[in-house]
């Protein structure tokens, strides 16, 4: 059976389309896509969908059940369902990660820490969605105040060994706070140290408001997740070592969102009239 | 030709809502029509009552004294002036509508500064637009936060009127003490009897110790009456909905000690024993929906949103069953004789919510909490936090966690304005609590 999990942010959407194995096997990721948010939901949601549908060669009518998830869930006409994102990426990560009690979720405009248990279910969780300091938006801002990349900050972050403070709480001074430092002529690896060590901190308040606190194993999903400068000062703050994940962090909560299509749509299958039930295709298996 | 009576913009505003929504509901399903009232417009006529009290002492040039919600209106009553409950008068301006912003705003601009709690901002911008009525004094107890204190003496300082503090004070931790030690009551018992003597002095109050009696045995009935309803309450399913915690406290909070309050809470009390007795419930009987998770608010409502308890029934069949306002530990007071009377209103004001549990460290907020989440059986707790509320959040995430290792209830912990509407939006605590029901539990 074939499924799609989308994934529309504020900055990007995502989509996922898994070949879930039913009985036997292994599920199967068939295509991901990947684009920036347009002003509606639904449109970004139809975008990625396609993309994804034609990477993996197929037409909608082959997808037999769909759930959205991100800040644009509900705006999704043709899912079935739809699920938060913090669930999708507790459940996401659980499955390839399955001794992770800790999601750290940096995304575009919120983040989160998600407390999940053995199974992936969603236990306890702690956002900042208030402010987009310390957030993947935080780091777009500050690399066009540094005449950079995205891409390029994390190495630069690595190179540092005297980052710079960061003393404004809120993005918009910290842009002010940046450009004077430009100005001082502090290194700009420095910098970019000062900004990953600010975005650590947050995290790890957030971490401590989570009931239980820090628990390992711990992953990082969302776009953020690709920053390593990040990354490597989250670690050093929170003193543990990180696991990765094996698909880009940046689609785990479309992927987490296949998790549950698939199991919708075999709590669907169960409940099926015996008639009705489908027949079991040889790729199933 | 008589002077036109003044009237107050802020006050009526709350009136006017009060006022139709008690002639809508005592129009509703009448007894004629079904054989029983479906309806219960008493609330609201206590309160038109109380808010129109204020034009009918100032006709009678009765005394008006300002009080803070941490003390029973009893002994103003006693003393036969007007109880003005400054946050009364805050909170039903935040629930009737969106009147009360300017006021927040107002203040803000002459120098409250933004952090502050905006329960008490409202009056405070109300006064200097010129929009309430000025009380002829202010008598209030220190509890339960410095926001309060220091807003007060800011009334007393824009008013220049008498003001009268109850020095409640702080304690050590003590498990078997009940909140108080040996000291406690007799110190405050004096703070509060005190107040006789300053209205005498500074009014002209004639206080009358039989009226005083009269008003206690009425507080009584009606605060036994809510004691019988909080156990009622223990009940599954809930025989009352949400919303009964707010109307409880607010009737009590205004009109405590008025033959009003008892016939509202003992008419509630009635109709919970009623539910109970057939095993049923409001959720059942409007919306045909099973009870599916009962939660302890373990904060003060979101007063600006307070349909979002019934929201919370007729979504999810989640039920408040209790919360920190609701939970009225005062006990009937022993009437026998007036130090008896007094030394009860000491312990009726150091047992008050809110005042209770933030007067002393921690644990006494705790305790509360595990034994409200134990005795009505909590499947979940929520905590909005309001954000003026500086010595709360510092207990806010040990009180999760702490109820959480011990009980495994977890609770929903959120940032929220609970009288300003623009800081966090009704979408965005829907959509947590919507998550923390369907996905958490």
């Amino acid at each position: 059976m074939i499924v799609a999990g989308i994934d529309i942010g504020s900055l990007t959407g995502k989509c996922v389309i898994l070949r879930a194995a039913q009985k036997f096997g292994m599920d199967e990721i068939l295509s991901s896509s990947l684009t920036h948010t347009r002003v509606k939901p639904a449109t970004t949601a139809n975008i990625v969908f396609k993309e994804a549908l034609e990477k993996a060669n197929l037409n909608q009518g082959e997808i037999e059940y769909i759930v959205g998830t991100g800040y644009g869930r509900v705006r999704i006409p043709f899912a079935n369902k739809n699920i938060s994102e913090i669930s999708c990426h507790g459940r996401g990560a659980a499955y390839y990660l399955p001794n992770v009690r800790t999601v750290i979720d940096v995304g575009g405009q919120d983040s989160k820490v998600i407390r999940v248990n053995e199974v992936g279910k969603l236990v306890d969780f702690a956002m900042n969605d208030k402010c987009a300091a310390g957030t993947g938006r935080f780091l777009e801002v500050m690399a066009r105040a540094l005449e950079t990349t995205l891409d390029e900050m994390g190495p630069l972050a690595l190179q540092s060994n005297k980052p710079a403070m960061i003393t404004a709480q809120c993005s918009v001074f910290a842009e002010t706070e940046v450009i004077s430092l430009i100005a001082d002529g502090v290194p700009v690896a420095d910098i970019i140290k000062g900004l990953t060590e600010s975005i650590a901190s947050r995290i790890v308040s957030l971490v401590n408001r989570v009931a239980g606190g820090l628990q390992e194993d711990v992953t990082i999903t969302g776009g953020v997740a690709k920053n390593i400068g990040v990354v490597t000062s989250i670690e050093k703050k929170l003193n543990v070592k990180i696991k990765k994940l094996p698909i880009d962090p940046q689609l785990i909560g479309a992927f987490g969102a296949t998790l549950f299509a698939k199991e919708e749509l075999m709590k669907k299958i169960k409940e099926a009239p015996p008639d009705k039930k489908r027949k079991l295709k040889k790729w199933d298996f | 030709m008589g002077e036109a009576e003044k009237r107050y913009p802020m006050w009526d505003t709350i009136i006017g809502y009060v006022d139709r929504m008690a002639e809508l509901f005592s129009t509703m399903m009448s007894a004629e029509e079904t054989g029983e009232q479906v309806v219960n417009a008493q609330f609201l006529e206590i309160l038109s009552k109380y808010l129109n009290g204020l034009y009918k002492a100032e006709a009678e040039g009765k005394t008006k004294l300002m009080y803070n919600f941490c003390i029973p209106p009893e002994i103003v009553y006693a003393l036969d002036a007007y109880p003005m409950c400054q946050e009364a008068g805050s909170v039903l301006l935040s629930v009737v509508g969106k009147a009360h912003l300017k006021y927040i705003d107002l203040a803000e601009e002459n120098g409250i500064t933004p952090e502050q709690c905006n329960a008490q901002k409202v009056w405070i911008g109300a006064i200097m637009a010129n929009e309430i009525s000025p009380p002829d004094g202010i008598v209030y107890a220190s509890q339960p936060c410095d926001s309060t204190n220091i807003l007060y003496q800011v009334i007393q300082n824009m008013y220049k009127i008498p003001t009268y503090t109850m020095d409640v004070p702080y304690w050590s931790y003590d498990p078997k003490s009940l909140f108080y030690d040996e000291r406690t009551v007799p110190y405050f018992k004096e703070q509060v009897k005190g107040v006789i003597p300053w209205a005498e002095k500074n009014f002209g109050l004639k206080y009358d110790p039989e009226r005083f009696k009269e008003i206690m045995l009425l507080s009584n009935k009606a605060r036994e009456a809510c004691l019988e309803i909080n156990e009622l309450m223990t009940a599954t399913p809930a025989p009352l909905p949400s919303m009964t915690t707010f109307s409880t406290y607010v009737s009590l909070t205004t009109s405590a000690g008025t033959q009003e309050c008892v016939d509202y809470l003992e008419w509630t009390r009635d109709k919970a024993a009623d539910m109970v007795k057939r095993k049923t419930s409001p959720l059942q009987e409007m919306y045909q929906k099973e009870e599916q998770f009962r939660v302890v608010w373990i904060y003060i409502p979101i007063f600006w949103d307070i349909l979002m308890y019934d929201w919370m029934e007729r979504k999810f069949g989640a039920v408040t069953v209790m919360d920190l306002m609701g939970y009225n530990l005062a006990q009937p007071v022993d009437t026998s004789s007036e130090e008896k009377i007094f030394e009860g209103l000491a312990r009726t004001i150091l047992d008050i919510p809110m005042g209770a549990q933030s007067r002393g460290p921690a644990e006494y907020y705790l305790d509360y909490l595990l034994h409200i989440v134990k005795k009505y059986k909590a499947d979940c707790a929520i905590y909005g936090g309001h954000m003026g509320c500086k010595h709360s959040w510092g207990v806010a995430s040990l009180l999760k966690e702490e109820l959480y290792k011990r009980t495994g209830v977890p609770t929903l912990l959120f940032e929220v304005d609970t009288i300003d509407p623009r800081q966090v939006s009704s979408r965005e605590v829907r959509k947590k609590i919507k998550m923390f029901f369907k996905e958490m539990l």
